[in-house]
C-alpha cells in the first residue's frame, strides 16, 4: 500500500526517477484517459489516472484474491448485445415448442 | 447412434439437439428421427425439424429441434452417469466481427464468457466459439456425434474463463497454497 493513498490493493511501486513517460502520456492521464504501454502490437502495460484507479481497485483486489467479481462488471455494451442476439436465436426455437391435442 | 462413450471426454466437442431441457424426451425424437438425423450429420448440415411427441405429463408437445455444437465441460465416460454439464458453441455471424473492438478483445481471448474456435480438430469447420455464460446440463443421449477435441491447455484456459463467468469463489484454495 502506498502511503496516503485509500486503499489497499496489493502493489509494486517505481519511484518516478525510475521510469521516463512523456508528457503527452501523463496529459492524457491527466484526462482521464488510460494509456496503454505496446511492445510488438500487444498490450503490456497500462496507466491510469489514480482517481480511476482507486475506482476499479477493488474489484482487481476481489480478483487477484480469488474472490467472484459480478461478471456483469466486466462486460461491454458490445458483450452484452453478442449475449442479447444468443438468447434471442435460442429462444427461436424454443418458441418453437407448443402443445396440441 | 449417441457418441460412444469413451469419447465423451472433456474437452470433447459433440453435436448434440437443441433444445437441451433435461427430462424432455428428447431420445424418443431421435428413435423416431433417426434416418433424417443421421443424413443430416453425414452432410454436416445444421437442421431443424419439427415433430410432435407424446410425452407422459401432457397430451402432446410439437417441438422445432436443431442440431448444435456443444463442449463437454466433465468427463462423462463413466456409464453410471447420464447427464453432463456442457457449454453451447456458437457460430460467429459477420455483423458480430464488425464490431471491431469486441472482435479484437475476442482475438486476444479478453473475453471472460468466450473461448474462440478456429481448428478443424477443435470440432468446429468455421470460426466459432464457445460461450460459456450458458453452461446447461444435458442428457449424454443427446449427444450424436464426436467432431474434435480441445487440448489440456485449451482446457485450462476455459477453467481460468469459467472461474470468472460462474462467479466461483476459489479464495480459499489460493488461501491454502499460500
Amino acid at each position: 500500500m502506498i502511503a496516503g493513498l485509500p486503499w489497499t490493493m496489493t502493489t509494486f511501486t517505481l519511484q518516478a526517477k525510475d521510469i521516463r513517460v512523456p508528457s503527452s502520456a501523463r496529459k492524457a492521464v491527466a484526462r482521464h484517459e488510460a494509456v496503454q504501454v505496446v511492445a510488438h502490437s500487444e498490450p503490456q502495460f497500462v496507466l491510469l489516472n489514480v482517481e480511476d484507479f482507486e475506482l476499479v481497485a477493488p474489484l482487481l483486489e476481489r480478483r487477484r484474491a480469488g474472490q467472484p467479481v459480478p461478471l456483469s462488471d466486466l462486460l461491454t455494451e458490445d458483450d452484452f448485445a453478442f449475449l442479447e442476439e444468443e438468447r434471442e436465436e435460442d429462444a427461436l426455437a424454443l418458441n418453437q415448442l407448443g402443445t396440441s391435442g | 447412434m449417441p457418441v460412444a462413450l469413451e469419447d465423451l471426454t472433456r474437452g470433447a466437442v459433440c453435436i448434440g439437439l437443441y433444445p437441451f431441457s433435461l427430462g424432455f424426451p428428447l431420445h424418443q425424437v431421435v428413435r423416431e428421427s433417426a434416418e433424417e438425423i443421421d443424413a443430416s450429420l453425414e452432410e454436416h448440415v445444421s437442421i431443424e425439424f419439427e415433430k410432435t411427441v407424446q410425452p407422459e405429463d401432457v397430451p402432446e408437445v410439437v417441438v422445432r429441434l436443431k442440431l448444435r455444437r456443444v463442449l463437454l465441460l466433465q468427463d462423462a465416460t463413466h456409464g453410471g452417469r447420464r447427464d453432463v454439464i456442457v457449454a453451447p458453441i456458437t457460430s460467429l455471424k459477420p455483423h458480430q466481427r464488425e464490431r471491431t473492438s469486441w472482435y479484437e478483445r475476442l482475438l486476444r481471448g479478453q473475453i471472460p464468457y468466450l473461448y474462440r474456435l478456429t481448428e478443424q480438430q477443435q470440432g468446429v469447420t468455421a470460426e466459432a466459439a464457445v460461450n460459456l455464460a450458458n453452461v446447461t446440463t444435458v442428457s449424454r443421449d443427446t449427444l450424436l456425434r464426436w467432431t474434435g477435441q480441445l487440448s489440456e491447455q485449451e482446457m485450462r484456459t476455459i477453467s481460468e474463463k469459467l472461474i470468472d463467468t460462474l462467479e466461483l469463489d476459489i479464495s480459499g484454495r489460493l488461501d491454502a497454497l499460500r
